[in-house]
């Protein structure tokens, strides 16, 4: 059976063996799973599923799965998953990622590569074309993000496109982030660490190669010339890119963490896109490769003699660093997000952490006996030496080094108090701190269920929402992170689906995307959630749920008092999981997997339903 | 008779649907931005989603004369 838009394999690389070896996907495998988000689903189910809930995120036998999709290459932008058991929310996790690597794995004749096992000592894989080598990297290891760049320029004597990670993911921070061209992040689920738990340094991909034929050339073409010229106009976009949301989603919806989320609004005006624009941009646009909408920019600041890069900062950066941390001066939240990006740390993961650390501190829960040095909002110096404690587990960076949720249970531990007590100051769920788009004023995109029932946690590019059969549902984000496509390059439903027909002919409708495509991708990621394991598990009936503080009533701004409830947000649920066809506690039903062809999952959910005493 | 009916979070600012007796064609771009405005919606034109009810693209310059119903929802969501 032909395969159009991709090449029907990928590469497969043992790191404990130093095997490499080439693994042929079957036309109807990527027919039912797409690629990228899904095809790391399948295959993780495949292989780990069986024992799921003992499979160390961070230990060897987890898989990293570095996948592109039929789109990529095709449609406007270039985008790749990571993904693997995440050691965040030890479910899966599709980390998507702009990088050129994506480009070059599907010129280098696959369409993706798996890595297993791990190394006794520090390397990088290199591909280019079929050559596949597993190189030493003693003398790239330990370096941070920008001297990275350089030190593989000088050994390669050119640029290439790579993944790496930086200090961060080597010592397997759960907040660390697979780092592509200095500033780009998959930052999501923690795969840097996982990247570190496998000694492996980088990916290096040079592909010289033509991508794969499509389905149907001439109708490829004509859309790809429509949708990148709709692309190209979206103008707000092109200028600011996200780093407008500073201005916008914090002070036009407030929706924008503040403090910890205490608040949700600012009026800074002195905090914006305008300012960042004006004074530190050195250069817009910027794009990857065959992006029309160039939404990316770099920014300079110097600080005490200091100078720090960083693109944009995009918004959730510029937020998380800025905003979440009483951080105000642009200077500094740049300086903050260029330092995240040199560490190899998630900006939006490690933010949430520091902000709940202050915040913390600032309530006396922890002191300066417990961190070392004094924790205030806005505090410039402090807040730079706790990320960096963060990144190499220093002092009580090697608690925040876990993330959130698991920061929140240690530090009960350490006073004595009730985890609840602690667990209402996270903002996290199941164990993926919440992105910068609150709920509370419904003026942002995320709806009240957004959160709770999301098969990611609180990762804000894959929300839910209602109803399920429309862009609003989480089965659009595993779509679009799938197929693999830039959501900001993204169109309406209809277009999408001619695009996927003209490169792969597969004829996926719109029901079907709905009814079977994008919801078999979901239900198994949802049962990978629901097993967990080994350290941490989600009872539904309890974490199926938003962060307590979602609960408070917005304290300031123009939609001060506003909040949603906790009723309505659990009859959404219900209603959503009703929707796609799962039960009361989101485990999906046997009708519905048989449907969807996972009859393998049906034993998996019969005794989820039992341990959860289910009728 | 035109309308736009609204999804998300939009629905629960605008209302699910917005039914408008115009007396002249009118663009309908223009219009939704133009009706934004007027109920306060911090958001422009290129950052909705803009389809027939079906989930078709409108036609380019669609007027209200070419199309009765459109359905709108946020384009960019996240950032």
């Amino acid at each position: 059976m032909q395969v159009y838009g991709l090449w029907g394999k990928v590469l497969d690389v043992d790191l404990s063996t130093g095997r490499v070896s080439e693994e042929r996907i079957h036309p109807i495998t990527y027919r039912t799973f797409l690629g990228g988000r899904g095809l790391a689903t399948y295959v993780l189910w495949r292989e780990l599923g069986r024992k799921w809930r003992s499979v160390d995120p961070l230990g060897p036998e987890n898989i990293l799965a570095i996948l592109t999709g039929p789109l990529t290459g095709y449609y406007p932008g270039i985008k790749l998953v990571v993904s693997g058991k995440s050691p965040q929310s030890c479910g899966v996790v599709g980390s998507a990622i702009s990088s050129h690597v994506a480009y070059s794995i599907k010129a280098a004749g696959y369409d993706g590569i798996l890595i297993r096992g791990a190394s006794r000592d520090s390397v990088y894989v290199y591909v280019r074309d079929d050559l596949v080598e597993i190189r030493d990297a003693s003398r790239l290891w330990g370096l941070r993000g920008l001297e990275f760049v350089k030190s593989l320029r000088r050994e390669l004597g050119r640029d290439a496109p790579s993944l790496y990670i930086g200090p961060a993911g080597e010592n397997l921070v759960r907040t660390a982030a697979v780092m592509a061209r200095w500033f780009h992040a998959a930052g999501y689920g923690g795969y840097g660490a996982v990247m570190g738990s496998k000694k492996l340094k980088a990916v290096v991909v040079e592909g010289s190669g033509p991508l794969p034929p499509v389905a149907r050339r001439e109708e490829f073409l004509k859309l790809r010339y429509e949708v990148m010229d709709r692309v190209a106009a979206r103008a707000t976009f092109r200028m600011w890119g996200t780093t407008s949301g500073l201005w916008r989603v914090g002070y036009e919806t407030s929706s924008e963490p503040v403090r910890n989320w205490v608040e949700e609004w600012h009026s800074r005006e002195d905090f914006n896109h305008v300012v960042i624009e004006r004074k530190y941009w050195i250069k817009n646009p910027w794009a990857d490769w065959g992006c029309p909408l160039a939404c990316m920019k770099v920014s300079r600041a110097v600080i005490d003699g200091a100078t720090y890069y960083t693109d944009g900062p995009d918004y959730e950066m510029g937020a998380y660093l800025g905003s979440n941390l009483g951080v105000f001066e642009v200077d500094k939240a740049i300086a903050l997000s260029a330092l995240a990006d040199d560490l190899g740390l998630c900006g939006i993961q490690t933010g949430n952490a520091v902000g709940f650390a202050v915040e913390l501190y600032e309530r006396g829960v922890i002191t300066r006996d417990d961190v070392g040095y004094d924790l205030r909002w806005g505090d410039f110096n402090g807040l730079r030496k706790l990320v960096e404690d963060v990144a190499y587990r220093r002092g009580f960076g090697n608690v925040l080094a876990e993330g959130t949720y698991r920061a929140a249970i240690e530090v009960a531990r350490m006073k004595g108090l009730p985890p609840e007590e602690v667990l209402k100051y996270a903002v996290q769920v199941k164990g993926v701190g919440v992105g910068a788009h609150g709920i509370r004023s419904r003026r942002d995109y995320p709806q009240p269920v957004a959160y709770a029932a999301s098969v990611q946690g609180g990762d804000h590019t894959s929300v839910a929402g209602l109803p399920v059969n429309s862009e609003e549902s989480e089965v659009w984000s595993a779509f679009l992170d799938s197929a693999v496509v830039c959501s900001f390059t993204s169109v309406e439903e209809d277009t999408m689906l001619k695009f996927l027909d003209a490169v792969t002919g597969w004829g996926i409708t719109r029901e079907e995307l709905y009814g079977t495509v994008g919801l078999r991708i979901l239900s198994l990621q949802r049962i990978l959630l629901l097993l967990g394991g080994p350290d941490v598990r989600w009872d539904p009936r309890v974490h199926d749920d938003n962060p307590p503080r979602f609960y408070e009533p917005l304290p300031s701004g123009p939609y001060a008092g506003s909040t949603v409830s906790r009723d309505e947000v659990l009859k959404s649920v219900a209603e959503y999981y009703k929707q796609l066809g799962w039960d009361e506690y989101g485990v999906p039903t046997e009708e519905t997997l048989k449907k969807l062809g996972l009859y393998d999952a049906v034993e998996t959910v019969r005794a989820l339903r039992r341990e959860l005493g289910a009728s | 008779m035109f309308c736009a009916y609204f999804l998300g979070n939009l629905a629960s600012q605008l209302g699910p649907a917005v039914c408008l007796e115009l007396g002249e064609c009118m663009d309908v771009l223009s219009l939704l931005d133009e009706l934004l405005r007027s109920r306060e919606v911090p958001l422009s034109v290129d950052e909705l989603l803009v389809t027939l009810p079906d989930g078709r693209p409108i036609p380019p310059r669609a007027t209200t004369c070419d199309v009765e119903e459109v359905r709108v929802l946020r384009l960019l969501r996240g950032g």
